[in-house]
């Protein structure tokens, strides 16, 4: 077992963790942050991205020891005194997710596209949505979605 | 191979969610897409699947799913409560018969096999 120590939306965590646990399992079993969803664990479908010091990645591509120290931000983070984040009502206010399945890790991706770049452009973000799978709407009314809080739609 | 334009038009009877209803069809078009375009099984002569991952089994992307225009015809069914009919995907069926005819008769043949990969296409060329 390796310690570890990682900040996981402004909360200090210390666990002691197998070295081959991935980072997505630690944050869903060990701390039971299920918000973060586990899709085709290969990197592939997006579902599992969260921000880590400020980066969007896929958390089932890393080990939970290679988060030694990080600062990690998840979809349970996003909303903030029981207000929903911008981009989580727009999602509902266009029908942007169905399931729900790719929402976290679109919506992670999404906020950090937001605070890199605060006025994408609708092909911009097709770019940045074109690192996840989603089955159920298409896509568009994600883009809609975003565009809006962007003020580019 | 892109496409250019698309339309899309339900009888689904009294649309009792409009936001619901153009969430199936816009997901459905986007499966369709999938099946007229990228999504193929393929397994060896030994019968192992080649295609168990999306490194290898194409889904569509928000850059493959080309815009929809939509519209909906709204004719009461008498026989439920409230005038709905079902609208579950609608469009998944429709799209890669469309899609597949605009292609035959883009090139003049009458018989072809889905998805449409670039390599198919190209043997339709030849």
């Amino acid at each position: 077992m390796t310690a570890l120590e990682v900040t996981v939306n402004g909360r200090t965590h210390r666990e002691d963790v197998e070295p081959r646990l991935l980072l997505s399992d630690f944050l869903r079993h060990t701390l039971g942050l299920t918000g973060t969803h586990v899709g085709c664990e290969h990197g592939v479908c997006g579902a599992c991205t969260i921000r880590l010091d400020g980066a969007a990645v896929r958390s089932c591509l890393l080990l939970a020891v290679q988060a030694d120290g990080c600062t990690i931000e998840t979809v349970e983070g996003l909303a903030a005194n029981g207000e929903l984040h911008p981009l989580q009502a727009a999602f509902r206010e266009h029908h942007a997710l169905q399931c729900g399945f790719c929402t976290s890790g679109i919506l992670m991706a999404a906020a950090n596209l937001l605070e890199q770049d605060g006025t994408p452009t609708r092909d911009e973000i097709v770019d940045m949505l074109s690192g996840h799978l989603c089955r159920c709407t298409g896509y568009e009314p994600i883009v809609d979605a975003i565009a809006q809080v962007a003020g580019t739609s | 191979m892109r496409v250019l334009d698309y339309v899309s038009v339900h009888d689904a009877g009294r649309l009792l969610n409009p936001l619901i209803v153009e969430g199936q069809v816009r997901g459905g078009f986007a499966h369709g897409v999938g099946a007229a375009l990228f999504e193929r099984i393929v397994y060896d002569e030994d019968g192992n699947l080649l295609t168990g991952t999306f490194m290898d089994y194409l889904c569509p992307t928000a850059a493959d799913v080309p815009s929809l225009r939509m519209e909906h015809l709204e004719t009461p069914s008498p026989f439920t409560a409230l005038g709905a009919k079902g609208l579950g995907e609608g469009t998944t069926m429709s799209a890669p018969v469309a899609i597949a005819n605009a292609v035959a008769d883009a090139l003049g043949v009458d018989a072809l096999e889905l998805p449409l990969t670039p390599a198919r296409v190209w043997e339709l060329l030849a």
